[in-house]
């Protein structure tokens, strides 16, 4: 039996009869790291001491009659934008090298007092910042689909993780598809949770009003299981709310009765007409199951992706002017220098293409003369948007799309052309400028690629989000999906 | 939306980024793109179009008691670059 395709109510079961360890799957995932990542390069950091020790520990409470629940076991990696206590954190950004977090984001630490085991930090676009991974200052990540291919982003590190058994689940973080996205390119589920439902302490920065930290998983009840684990009211993030959890038995309901919005709009021109083909196959099929698709529009849909870049970069110039080489990261000599050269020197230095870009599109829309017409009108419509999406969720309980307009692209194919990359995240951003849960899964597949498909619901709506994609998932059998990368 | 040389050099200072001249020329053309991409939000229907509700925003009652909490400025001044004993050392302003 290879542990690394069991589901963590299966690897609990085992757990239980004792027919494995904690130790022993541990182990089996520290040795897929070792055996693919030298050509995937997911992780940044591997942390299989610690791994060991924690598994250990974890036996130790078998031993003594602990039930497993939770997360209790499960090997997790972790995007290396969510700061762990004594580890390297360096959110893929060469400013941050030497830079070893004092504390333990909030979300983070819940899956670890929840018993999973951490394998290590995954790579990610430098700050979260890109579609594809390539803009991280240590590797580029490969897709184990086809290794001369992007992973997505910008937590394609999680994703490959997942998608290539290098762990069993992961945390992204997701600001305009950044979970979703690579979730599809790669065949794995992964969900952005309603702004609020997860604690951003110790999460580093992107877009502070945007940023939401999710699972990747192989499957929606595994997905499911770390959504439980991580949500929750935290006192260091005060836009996290008390709303009521979901319970697991939306995962059995089904599709029927279920009212599911189709956004016409969404099969865009130039879109790969193979991925269309699998969105109308999947609709076809949730229909047959007793769904009722609703054809549907949303006219300001189509300003999301002009408003998320316009909020985004706003709130990175603002995000990254606290790394001046100063209070941490690398740093130049300050010897006969000013304030002003050494910190321009440092930041010069230590951030990235995409990142100084950003940055400079941000000091522009956010400055005295400009901040009218882009920051804060971007705000007013995304009120506009968020209105009129919850305006559909009055006739359907979800809405259902393609997650990405293509499968994987070649590495290099659009890294120097933002315009075009910015544009794989045209449906995706709609979900994190109106505020809603969504979950990508995979589809079918085109070109010999992974397809995703996505299911958005209300605000923290993700019970009928979970249900839907749990229905779908029974239904297709697009599921436990695993590619190896191995040639 | 046409972003000149001296656009972004501006832009650059303000950002605190030294910009090269071939870095200058390049983000002038990809960000006067970006900029036309992103001006649709004040044309057409979009132009006229208002929000009713205002954002939920963070009020004091969801703020937690301001307490001083690990990890100690110790720990936290042990992260710069350049120090001088405990304290975090800085070129000066002038």
């Amino acid at each position: 039996m290879d542990v690394k395709h069991l589901s963590i109510t299966e690897l609990h079961a085992a757990y239980t009869s004792r027919e494995l360890s904690v130790e022993a799957v541990t182990s089996a995932y520290l040795d897929s790291i070792t055996k693919r990542d030298g050509s995937l390069q997911a992780y940044l950091t591997v942390l299989g001491e610690a791994a060991m020790g924690q598994a250990d520990a974890l036996d130790e409470r078998l031993r003594h009659g602990e039930q497993p629940i939770g997360l209790f076991g499960v090997p997790i990696a972790i995007k290396d934008n969510m700061c762990l206590a004594g580890t390297r954190t360096t959110a893929a950004s060469k400013i941050l090298d030497p830079y070893v977090a004092p504390y333990t984001a909030t979300a983070v630490q819940k899956v670890a007092d929840s018993g999973a085991v951490i394998l290590g930090k995954t790579n990610l676009d430098e700050f979260a910042m890109g579609s594809s991974t390539e803009n991280s200052a240590y590797q580029k990540t490969a897709n184990p689909w086809d290794t001369t291919r992007v992973p997505g982003g910008s937590s394609g590190g999680s994703a490959v993780a997942v998608a290539s058994q290098q762990a069993l689940v992961a945390l992204g973080s997701d600001t305009g598809g950044s979970i979703r996205q690579p979730a599809s390119l790669c065949g794995v589920v992964g969900l952005k949770p309603t702004y609020g439902r997860v604690s951003r302490h110790g999460l580093i920065a992107l877009s502070s009003s945007l940023d939401q930290i999710g699972p990747f998983a192989r499957n929606v009840s595994d997905a499911f299981s770390v959504y439980q684990a991580i949500v929750g009211r935290d006192a260091y993030d005060a836009t996290t709310t008390e709303e009521a959890s979901v319970n697991r038995d939306v995962l059995t309901k089904g599709l029927a009765g279920l009212r599911v919005g189709f956004l016409e709009a969404a099969m865009l021109a130039g879109m790969d007409e193979e991925v269309k083909a699998r969105v109308q196959e999947a609709l076809a099929l949730m229909e047959k199951a007793g769904a009722k698709i609703v054809p549907l529009k949303i006219p300001s849909a189509k300003l999301s992706l002009a408003l998320y870049y316009v909020i985004v970069t706003s709130e990175v110039s603002s995000n990254l002017a606290r790394y001046d080489g100063l209070r941490y990261g690398v740093a130049q000599s300050p010897v006969g220098s000013t304030f002003q050269k050494f910190t321009t020197a440092n930041r010069s230095h230590g951030l990235g293409q995409e990142a100084q870009r950003r940055s400079i599109l941000g000091t522009y829309t956010l400055s005295k003369g400009y901040a009218d017409r882009y920051y804060n009108r971007a705000h007013e419509l995304m009120d506009v948007v968020a209105q009129d999406f919850a305006a559909a969720f009055r006739d359907v309980d979800v809405l259902f799309g393609p997650t990405a307009p293509t499968v994987a692209f070649k590495l290099g194919e659009k890294f120097n052309d933002p315009l075009t990359m910015y544009l794989s995240d045209i449906f995706t951003v709609p979900a994190n400028i109106a505020n809603l849960p969504a979950i990508s899964m995979p589809i079918g597949f085109a070109h010999q690629l992974p397809v995703g498909g996505q299911f958005m619901g209300p605000q923290f709506g993700e019970g009928q989000i979970f249900q839907a994609a749990a229905g779908y998932e029974a239904e297709s059998g697009f599921t436990n999906l695993v590619a190896d990368g191995l040639a | 939306m046409h972003l000149s040389d001296a656009d972004i050099a501006h832009l650059g200072k303000l950002a605190r980024l030294d910009l090269t001249a071939s870095q200058r020329q390049l983000f002038a053309e990809q960000l006067s793109a970006v900029l036309d991409y992103l001006d649709q939000i004040n044309q057409g229907d979009a132009a006229h179009v208002a929000a009713h509700v205002p954002r939920r925003t963070v009020t004091p009652y969801d703020l937690r008691e301001d307490v001083a909490a690990v990890p100690s400025s110790v720990d936290l001044a042990a992260q710069a670059p350049h120090r001088e004993g405990r304290l975090v050392a800085s070129p000066p302003t002038t």
